[in-house]
């Protein structure tokens, strides 16, 4: 666990850095393959606005129902030091906004989902090494010792699994997405991935929230996969039947 | 859908649906080893009071406990502190308990009875003279804020400040469920 990075005088949270770096990359292979796919870099200011909007919501949803006490609380909307953050109010403000930026510059929404696939990948990443160095959302107990080092003396490093996986599924999608010519394969792709690393991943991890004995993360990352195989199936055949 | 991408997804299924079966939640328990971070047991601590009386932390158990690492020189820490006493004059006699442990071992304790007395603070203030206690929670930086369930558990961990009154209580929220909104 690491969670705060010493640099002499200076010390940085190591969470918010890693996650500004996990966007900063994403954004950069969002801008690239927009350029590949003939829309230049309008979908990476796109990922830019989302991320803003996505993390004011979520900031927004998980602090204003306690209220502000005072105007300088407005603040800690934007302070990116508090890792509280309401994901769903993220997820529906970074989508939202997107999809009215799509909408407005005319973008083909599966043009634009593909562009974005490693937006997704890379943050997914990100995000874990982050709750790893922060010693947050960890793992079942373990007996094996050189694991339970890295969980921080007991538990699953499973924040490192999800990364590792991660890791895995950006490189398999790097090297197929381009075999995947159809829009909106290269995002299925993505999130069939994705989802796969999750699935794992998620059945490692000590706290979960759980509906009739199921961890609902492994629920959705089921759902995922399906979605995203049985969407690359069609694609695929219609790719053989025009 | 071809039938080689059929039998995939089908076998994907299978064992997709074995994992999601096999690692469905047991009634685990809470975690009985301590260690500094969410999950985990707080580590036991005992620790004199700016009156000379020892408080452990095993005497609260059974509250909620917000234990804030802090000194008189960092001004995030002094940013922070009024939300603490306003928190726990509001929360107190639902069971919530704030206590300030002092970097007594990088700190001046006059500074610190001058400081509480400015800031009016009325929840324990604790000196962590050696900074054993520092160190067995690992602190690198502060602010660092744990916030602690009634069964001991760790539940969240803030490095850094100052925490705005929100934030706290959002995490209040968590730990005191039954506490008026």
């Amino acid at each position: 666990m690491l969670p705060a990075l010493p640099l002499g005088l200076l010390t940085l949270p190591t969470r918010p850095v890693l996650l500004l770096l996990g966007l900063w990359l994403g954004v950069t292979l969002v801008e690239r393959e927009g350029r590949q796919r003939g829309t230049g870099s309008s979908l990476a200011v796109d990922a830019l606005w989302g991320a803003a909007a996505g993390y004011l919501a979520g900031r927004m949803g998980a602090l204003l129902p306690y209220g502000l006490s005072s105007p300088l609380d407005l603040l800690t909307l934007i302070r990116p030091l508090d890792p509280a953050l309401a994901p769903l109010p993220a997820l529906l403000a970074a989508a939202g906004v997107i999809a009215w930026r799509w909408h407005r510059h005319r973008i083909p929404w599966r043009v634009g989902l593909d562009a974005m696939a490693p937006l997704l990948l890379v943050m997914a990443v990100a995000w874990a090494l982050g709750d790893w160095a922060e010693g947050r959302r960890y793992g079942e107990p373990t007996a094996i010792p050189f694991l339970a080092a890295l969980g921080g003396g007991s538990r699953h490093p499973v924040q490192l699994y999800e990364a590792g996986l991660g890791f895995l599924a950006f490189v398999v999608w790097h090297r197929v997405r381009k075999r995947l010519p159809a829009p909106g394969s290269s995002f299925l792709l993505a999130l069939t991935l994705y989802s796969a690393a999750r699935l794992i991943a998620e059945g490692f991890r000590a706290e979960s929230l759980t509906w009739m004995g199921f961890r609902v993360p492994q629920l959705l990352a089921f759902a995922g996969l399906m979605i995203g195989l049985v969407g690359l199936a069609r694609i695929e055949r219609r790719s053989w039947n025009p | 859908m071809s039938k080689p991408w059929m039998m995939g997804i089908a076998l994907v299924a299978l064992v997709g649906g074995i994992w999601l079966i096999g690692s469905r939640v047991h009634e685990a328990g809470l975690a009985v080893r301590e260690a500094p971070q969410p999950g985990y047991r707080a580590p036991r601590f005992s620790l004199r009071n700016l009156e000379g009386k020892t408080l452990s932390l095993s005497d609260l158990q059974g509250r909620a406990v917000v234990l804030n690492f802090w000194a008189t020189w960092c001004p995030p820490c002094r940013a922070e502190m009024p939300a603490f006493q306003r928190l726990y004059a509001r929360y107190a006699d639902q069971g919530l308990m704030v206590i300030g442990v002092n970097a007594t071992m990088g700190d001046d304790l006059a500074a610190v009875l001058a400081f509480r007395q400015d800031y009016h603070l009325t929840f324990p203030i604790l000196l962590d003279e050696t900074g054993e206690v520092n160190r067995s929670y690992r602190v690198t930086a502060l602010p660092t804020t744990f916030f602690i369930d009634p069964q001991g558990i760790v539940r969240d961990v803030v490095v850094g400040g100052p925490l705005s009154e929100a934030a706290i209580e959002a995490r209040l929220s968590t730990l005191l469920p039954a506490r008026n909104r």
